[in-house]
C-alpha cells in the first residue's frame, strides 16, 4: 500500500492519494510515516520536472494533493515536529505583488523539510532584514517578476551589508528577469529562474555550512 | 509639414507590415509593442501615462523627437478613470494604490467558482452578467442598487470617452508625427480568458485535472466571444494586427497545451486571419514546446513576440521561415549593460536571425521601464547601421489582408435584433434604420461587459 500512496502521489492521482491517506491511517501508520511517503512522492514530482516531464501545472496539482493530505494528518502531527526545520526566510520584493513562483518554491521547500517563514509580497528591505536577523535563517529567497524592481533587490543586498549580516545570510534571487548580469548588479550569491533548481541550490548551501568530517 | 509627416508615415508603416509578411524591405524596423520606456523617458510618472492623456501625448512626441528611427509607438493602453468609475478589482494602479512611479499589475482571484461552467458554457453574456461582473466590479457588487446603476452608466461613458482619448491620440500621432500603431485592439486565447480574470491561474491548472471536458467546453464557447472583441476593437481600415498577451502557455506541459490551449486558440486566430487582420501575439514566457504549432497558420499572418525567457535563434530556426519574430534583446542588457554591449548584441542579432527579413528587435515582449536612454539609443544606431537589407526598397503601406468572413457577421450582441423585433411586434417604417444602430450599440454594450476579463 506504501507503494500504491507513493506511486498515486508521484502520478498526481488526488483520489486514489486521499483514499489511501485515510487506508494507511486506519491501518496504523503513524502520519509522520505517511507525510514520508508523500513527501517522496512529492521529490518525484520534483524529478520529472526537473526533467522535463512534468511543468508546472503539475506542481500546482501536486501541491494542492499534498495540502489535501496534510488536512488530514496535520491535526494529528504534534506542533514541535511541524517546527522543526532549517529556516529560509522568502517574499516577493518591494513594488511586485507577483506570488506564484514563490509560492510554489515554498512549497516545494517545505515538502523537502525546510521551514519557510512567508513574507508574503511587496516586502521591504527593512522587513526582509528584520525577519533574518530574527530567525537567524542562513538563506534569504527573494522573489521578483517586474524587472523594473530589480534595483530594489540591491537595496536589500546592500542593506544586509550595512547592517552586518551580510556574511551570516546567502541570498538567492529568483523570477522571470534574473540572470548572471542582475546577479552581478545586485551582488546575491545565486540567481535562478527554476523553482526545482532553487532547491537545488539551498540543499548546496546547507552541504556547503555542514562541518565536513 | 502634412506631406512630409504622411509619406513617413507609409514608409513606417510599409517597413513594418512587410516585416510582419515575411517580404522584403529597406531595413529592419524599429517596432516594439509595448514601449514602455517610451512612456516615462520625458520625465512623466505611470500614473500620468494612465490618468492625463494630454500629458501621454506630449511625452510620445518627446520621444518620437528624440527618437526618430522608431517605426511604431503604441497608444492604447488604459485610461484609469474607466477602472475607478466601476472599482475594478483586477488592477492594481500607479497613484492609486502603488506609487506614481510604479507600473500596473494584474491582481488575480477567483472571479468564477469551480461549480460554475455550466453557466458560462450554456448562457456566456448571462453569465458574465449576472455572475462575473458584481464580483469583478466592487461597484456593481449588488445589481440593481444606485451604486450598481451609476457603476454601469459612468462606466459606459467612460469607456465612450477613453475609446475618443485613443482614436485622438492615434489620429495625432499619425498626422503630426507620421507614426503608425504596432497594434489596435486586442483579446485573449480562450483558455486564458478562463484562467486570467476568471478562475485563476491557481483555479485552471486545478481544473484540467478535476474537470477537464468543461474546461475545453467553456474554452470552446470562449472563441465566438473573443472573435467579437478583437474584430470589436480593431483598426476598421485593418492596418494594424490585432494584439494578443498569451499568458498560461508557459506553465503548461505539451500534452496540456495541445488539448487545452491550442485548438481553441487556433480556432479564434483562424478566424480573426478569416476576417482579414494579423495578430501581433506575446508568447510570454517560455514557448519553446509549443512555437512549433504556429506553422499550423497561415505565412506571415502572425507577428510573434518572443519573451527572454525563449531562445530567439530556436525560435527562428523552428518557425522563423513562416511567421515574423520579435525580441532577441534581454531586458537587463537594456536595463543593466552598456552602450557597447547592446551595440553588439544588436549586430549579432542582425548577422543571425535577422538574415532575410522577417525579425523585429526588441526586449521580452517589451522595452522595460528603466531602460537607460544610452542603450536605447546604441540600439536604433546599431540597428540602422547593421538591419540594412536593401536601400533601393521604398516602403510603401501594403493593401489590406483579402477577406474571407465579414467582420460584420463575428461581432456579437447580448439581445439579438431578432427579439427586439419580436418584442416590438414588427416596425411601420425603414427596419434597417432602427436595426443598424441598435446593433451597434448591443455589440459597444458586449464589448464592454467582456473587457473585465482582459
Amino acid at each position: 500500500m506504501k507503494e500504491k500512496l507513493l506511486a498515486a502521489m508521484a502520478d498526481l492521482d488526488e483520489q486514489t492519494t486521499l483514499a489511501l491517506v485515510k487506508e494507511l491511517l486506519q491501518n496504523g501508520y503513524t502520519p509522520l510515516d505517511i507525510v514520508e511517503i508523500c513527501r517522496q512522492g512529492v521529490e518525484l514530482v520534483g524529478k520529472s520536472y526537473s526533467e522535463g516531464d512534468y511543468f508546472l501545472a503539475d506542481l500546482v496539482m501536486s501541491e494542492e494533493i499534498f495540502k489535501g493530505v496534510m488536512q488530514i494528518l496535520e491535526p494529528l502531527i504534534p506542533l514541535d515536529v511541524q517546527q522543526s526545520g532549517v529556516p529560509i526566510v522568502m517574499g516577493t520584493i518591494e513594488g511586485d505583488i507577483h506570488d506564484l513562483g514563490k509560492n510554489i518554491a515554498i512549497y516545494l521547500l517545505r515538502s523537502h523539510g525546510f521551514r519557510v517563514l512567508d513574507l508574503g509580497v511587496d516586502v521591504s528591505p527593512a522587513q526582509f532584514v528584520e525577519s533574518v536577523n530574527a530567525c537567524g535563517a542562513p538563506i534569504l529567497g527573494i522573489s521578483v517578476l517586474l524587472s523594473f524592481c530589480v534595483g530594489t533587490v540591491k537595496k536589500v543586498v546592500d542593506l544586509f551589508q550595512e547592517v552586518g549580516l551580510r556574511d551570516k545570510v546567502k541570498i538567492i534571487v529568483g523570477g522571470y528577469p534574473v540572470d548572471e548580469q542582475v546577479k552581478e548588479y545586485t551582488g546575491v550569491d545565486y540567481y535562478t529562474r527554476d523553482v526545482a533548481q532553487a532547491l537545488a541550490i539551498c540543499r548546496l548551501i546547507l552541504n556547503d555550512q555542514r562541518p565536513h568530517n | 509639414m502634412a506631406n512630409e509627416m504622411e509619406k513617413l508615415y507609409a514608409e513606417r508603416l510599409g517597413r513594418y507590415q512587410a516585416t510582419i509578411a515575411l517580404e522584403s524591405t529597406d531595413r529592419m524596423p524599429v517596432a516594439s509593442g509595448s514601449n514602455y520606456f517610451a512612456e516615462i523617458y520625458s520625465g512623466n510618472t505611470n500614473q500620468e501615462t494612465i490618468y492625463d492623456p494630454e500629458k501621454w501625448l506630449q511625452a510620445e512626441k518627446t520621444f518620437i523627437r528624440d527618437f526618430p528611427e522608431v517605426d511604431v509607438l503604441r497608444d492604447n493602453r488604459v485610461w484609469a478613470p474607466l477602472y475607478d468609475a466601476v472599482a475594478l478589482k483586477t488592477y492594481r494602479l500607479p497613484g492609486r494604490e502603488l506609487l506614481p512611479t510604479n507600473q500596473v499589475q494584474f491582481v488575480e482571484a477567483e472571479y468564477m467558482l469551480a461549480n460554475e461552467y455550466d453557466l458560462l458554457i450554456a448562457n456566456p453574456e448571462q453569465f458574465i452578467l449576472e455572475r462575473f461582473i458584481p464580483r469583478v466590479l466592487g461597484a456593481a457588487a449588488h445589481n440593481g442598487s444606485p451604486a450598481a446603476n451609476m457603476a454601469f452608466l459612468k462606466g459606459g461613458m467612460a469607456h465612450v470617452m477613453m475609446s475618443q482619448i485613443m482614436r485622438n491620440r492615434s489620429q495625432t500621432l499619425e498626422q503630426a508625427c507620421g507614426m503608425p500603431q504596432p497594434m489596435t485592439g486586442a483579446f485573449l486565447a480562450p483558455f486564458d480568458a478562463l484562467s486570467d480574470a476568471m478562475r485563476g491561474l491557481k483555479g485552471v491548472l486545478l481544473d484540467i485535472y478535476r474537470q477537464p471536458d468543461n474546461v475545453l467546453a467553456a474554452c470552446d464557447v470562449l472563441v465566438d466571444e473573443m472573435v467579437s472583441f478583437a474584430l470589436s476593437t480593431a483598426d476598421p481600415l485593418r492596418r494594424y494586427p490585432i494584439f494578443v498577451p498569451t499568458h498560461k502557455p508557459t506553465f503548461l506541459s505539451p500534452k496540456q497545451f495541445d488539448k487545452f490551449y491550442w485548438p481553441s486558440f487556433k480556432k479564434t486566430l483562424q478566424i480573426i486571419i478569416d476576417a482579414g487582420y494579423k495578430v501581433r501575439a506575446y508568447l510570454e514566457g517560455d514557448w519553446g514546446a509549443h512555437w512549433h504549432h504556429l506553422l499550423e497558420l497561415p505565412k506571415g499572418t502572425i507577428l510573434c513576440d518572443i519573451d527572454v525567457q525563449g531562445d530567439i535563434f530556436k525560435a527562428k530556426e523552428a518557425i522563423g521561415h513562416h511567421q515574423c519574430l520579435a525580441g532577441g534583446m534581454p531586458d537587463s542588457l537594456l536595463i543593466l549593460g552598456n552602450a557597447q554591449e547592446v551595440r553588439e548584441r544588436v549586430k549579432l542579432l542582425c548577422n543571425t536571425v535577422g538574415q532575410g527579413g522577417g525579425f523585429i528587435i526588441n526586449g521580452g515582449c517589451n522595452i522595460p521601464y528603466n531602460t537607460k536612454p544610452e542603450n536605447y539609443r546604441a540600439m536604433l544606431d546599431a540597428i540602422v547601421e547593421f538591419g540594412v537589407y536593401d536601400l533601393s526598397i521604398k516602403p510603401v503601406p501594403r493593401p489590406a489582408p483579402p477577406q474571407l468572413l465579414n467582420p460584420q457577421d463575428l461581432k456579437k450582441v447580448v439581445t439579438p435584433w431578432e427579439s427586439k423585433l419580436a418584442e416590438l411586434g414588427g416596425v411601420l417604417g425603414d427596419e434597417s434604420l432602427i436595426r443598424r444602430p441598435w446593433e451597434l450599440l448591443e455589440n459597444l454594450g458586449h464589448t464592454w461587459i467582456w473587457q473585465w476579463i482582459m
